[in-house]
């Protein structure tokens, strides 16, 4: 695992949310950022990019975010990157299911551009301290 | 749930945000269309879905509100419920878009009695 939070993948359907999210983390957070459409894409364009966090949407059209999430948990390279799950769902039993597929956080929508950046250093250094017990 | 303080933005950036949020005003009406359109309950309740996650994040915030408890009644298949609140919708849409951009669209139920 990288010693710096540099890559973000975002795994997205929604147009205007990938566009608003690469504002928040490439323009005000400064981070390298690769936004995928589908999770699909996400398992094809993550063995280039090597992210050091993943950021995905929970329902999208093909696969879901816990389903791109354990197809990438497949992949030797991406296996321990800690990752994010993006929801407009915000109950508390649908918020541990998503953390029981393996996510470090979740981060419910809508999300503050200016605060995200920082949301997802604070989960990427939890999933570190996590994966080095 | 937070509207995006435009003055929190950093220098030179406020610009490309409300562009952003202006290219997503102007495609609800788009939005819209495909939610009357929607051939199937799953697929109103997903589009419906989208629009409530996005509308919050670009400051659209009575708005994601609105779209949600669309969500929310087309979930629990509450006819009688997501009927209000597709109305509640559709005119919260026709104060933020030109109305030239969404008079034309029919309701969802207009779409299922012509």
């Amino acid at each position: 695992m990288s010693d710096e939070l540099r890559r973000v993948m975002c795994v997205e359907d929604d147009p205007d949310i990938r566009l608003i999210l690469e504002f928040s983390l490439a323009t005000v957070g400064g981070y390298e950022v690769c936004m995928c459409a589908s999770g699909h894409e996400a398992v094809f364009a993550a063995q280039v990019f090597r992210p050091d966090l993943i950021l995905l949407d929970v329902m999208m059209p093909g696969l879901s975010g816990p389903e791109t999430l354990s197809e990438l948990r497949k992949l030797p390279e991406i296996a321990g990157v800690p990752s994010v799950f993006l929801t407009a769902k915000a109950l508390p039993g649908q918020l541990e299911d998503l953390l029981e597929c393996g996510a470090t956080g979740v981060i419910v929508k809508p999300f503050d551009s200016v605060r995200l950046p920082r949301d997802i250093r604070i989960y990427w250094e939890h999933g570190r301290a996590r994966s080095a017990h | 749930m937070p509207v995006l303080p435009t003055d929190a933005l950093p220098e030179g950036t406020a610009l490309a945000y409300a562009r952003m949020r202006e290219r997503f005003i102007d495609g609800l009406a788009g939005r819209w269309a495909d939610i009357v359109a929607a051939e199937t309950d799953a697929q109103r309740h997903f589009l419906l879905h989208r629009m409530s996650g996005a509308a919050g994040s670009f400051g659209c915030n009575e708005l994601g509100l609105a779209a949600g408890r669309a969500e929310a009644a087309a979930e629990a298949g509450d006819r009688d419920a997501l009927a209000l609140a597709l109305d509640a919708l559709a005119a919260m849409i026709e104060c933020l878009v030109p109305r030239a951009t969404t008079s034309f669209l029919p309701s969802p139920q207009q779409k299922e009695t012509s």
